[in-house]
């Protein structure tokens, strides 16, 4: 059992609620213990780094220095409040070095963790295989992994094919038994926090993800990001109610709903009704009852 | 902790002012120089928001090589960028692209250049996030959405904002953390706080 320090992140208590209650209970059956850090504060997303340097850093600095003093690897299942405390993680003692100012607090002990990395290690692979109770009886799915999880390489560790064609979730996918789909837009960008304050921005990249994921045969997009997440379920929702596609709701799930689906764990009703696209059409088809 | 540096330094305001080569590396997370690019445009290729910009990363990489910094700090596509790091990422030089436009959008803010109007409604919701954390320490995204210039584009369709409401996924009530002081002096130490 390895213990971890938590940091749910913003979203784990609005939009990506269920991607955090269903994350949890996956992680903890794969017998790791998380200790959220004691209050915590936001990361500050992509908009302390559009407007500060030091925000970018200071904000998530000050929830590392936290974790440090847990003596904690972190693990924090959103990609934006990963991408960011990975990178101060990498930064903050750096700087010190670099600019010869006051030391900061963070010493630079501990690492962030990506969950998608910690589920798809040979070892999770082993416990997860070990726990299924059913399967998704070839469920063609594709996996989107959007930006933040992979990229940038010098914050992530992610390297080589991986970057373009990562296969952490298909892998894990694969022994759901679902029928992964190669397809061009793993790792392409949603628009992400611009579906605010643009939202036709986000809409034109998210539809053209979305298009190809029909086109390529998969009933669902599978993703492991609450932000792609919103965005996937919230633009077809809406280019439905303005007329910019007459019939097209793919499904969305999070990993971790199918993975917890698959290990009969977790409150899958709760996760599930909170689905803006319903989920019935490739799960009741295939008997994955989940009520 | 690092100081607040890039808001607070003054624009270089001649064109003919070249930058200083220390004010040429952006950030140090991939530790590599501006000065690197060789303008092959691989960055522009796979921005996913090229189709819509006034002026293409490589080219805004560019303009700050040659010190005319104030180009690119009024540019859209600054803003447009969803920071995908997909430039940085590809850059065969490591040319920190996608750091380059964090540091244009703070100097663009902290010297009040003028904006066109998308460009003002991204900055504005930065703002707007920003001073949500700075309130309670976390994110209120019903706070921020309400204010939002842009949110009827969005969630007009009172139906949408409903069904999010009633699925937990809009709080009607922001969260606060404990420590919100500590919060609030690091937003002061970025002098954007009071
Ligand atoms: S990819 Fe790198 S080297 Fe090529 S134009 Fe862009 S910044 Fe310059
Ligand atoms: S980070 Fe910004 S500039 Fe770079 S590819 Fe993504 S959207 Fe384009």
């Amino acid at each position: 059992m390895t213990s971890f320090a938590y940091f749910p992140g913003c979203a784990s208590e609005g939009s990506g609620r269920e991607f955090a209650d269903t994350m949890e209970v996956v992680i903890q059956a794969l017998d790791h213990d998380l200790q959220e850090i004691p209050d915590w504060n936001c990361c500050g997303a992509s908009s302390a780094h559009s407007v500060s340097e030091f925000l970018s850093l200071a904000l998530p600095g000050r929830d590392l220095v936290k974790a440090e003093q847990m003596g904690l690897d972190v693990v924090a299942p959103c990609a934006a409040c990963y991408s960011r405390l990975a990178t101060a993680a990498l930064e903050l003692p750096r700087q010190r070095e670099l600019e010869g100012e006051e030391p900061p607090d963070f010493r630079g002990g501990i690492k962030v963790v990506h969950p998608l990395k910690l589920l798809s290690t040979p070892e999770a692979l082993a416990v997860v295989g070990s726990k299924l109770t059913r399967t998704l009886k070839d469920l063609p799915v594709v996996t989107y992994y959007g930006c933040l999880a992979v990229r940038p390489a010098a914050v992530t560790g992610v390297t080589g094919s991986e970057l373009e064609n990562p296969t952490m979730m298909d892998t894990v996918l694969e022994l759901l038994g679902a029928e992964v789909i190669d397809w061009p837009h793993k790792t392409s960008c949603c628009g992400a926090s611009q579906t605010l304050p643009k939202p036709l921005l986000a809409r034109n990249l998210t539809l053209e993800i979305v298009d190809c994921a029909v086109a390529s045969g998969a009933e669902a997009i599978v993703t492991g990001c609450p932000l792609c997440f919103l965005n996937l379920e919230l633009q077809q929702v809406q280019a439905k109610t303005d007329g910019d596609r007459e019939q097209q709701h793919i499904p969305v799930f999070y990993i971790s709903e199918l993975m917890a689906l698959c290990m009969g764990i977790g409150d899958l009703k709760l996760a599930f009704e909170n689905h803006l696209i319903p989920v019935d059409g490739p799960l009741d088809s295939r008997e994955l009852t989940w009520r | 902790m690092p100081k607040p540096t890039s808001h607070s330094e003054p624009l270089s305001a001649s064109p003919s002012e070249p930058i200083p080569a220390s004010r040429l590396t952006v950030g140090s997370t991939h530790n590599a120089s501006l000065a690197a690019c060789y303008q092959c445009g691989k960055c522009s290729t796979g921005c996913p928001v090229a189709s819509m910009a006034d002026v293409l990363p490589h080219r805004i990489v560019r303009l700050v090589q040659l010190g005319l910094k104030r180009d690119p700090m009024g540019s859209e596509h600054i803003w447009n960028c969803t920071g995908c790091s997909t430039c940085s990422t590809r850059c065969p030089n490591q040319v920190p692209v996608a750091e380059l436009m964090d540091h244009l959008k703070a100097d663009a803010l902290a010297n009040l250049i003028p904006l066109g109007a998308d460009a003002a409604k991204i900055a504005q919701f930065h703002v707007l996030f920003n001073k949500s954390v700075c309130k309670y320490g976390r994110q209120y995204e019903l706070g921020t959405v309400r204010k939002l210039k842009s949110s009827r584009e969005l969630l007009g369709q009172f139906k949408l904002g409903i069904k999010m409401l009633r699925r937990g996924k809009l709080r009607l009530r922001p969260t606060r953390i404990r420590d919100r002081k500590e919060v609030r002096e690091l937003f002061r130490r970025a002098g954007m706080g009071k």
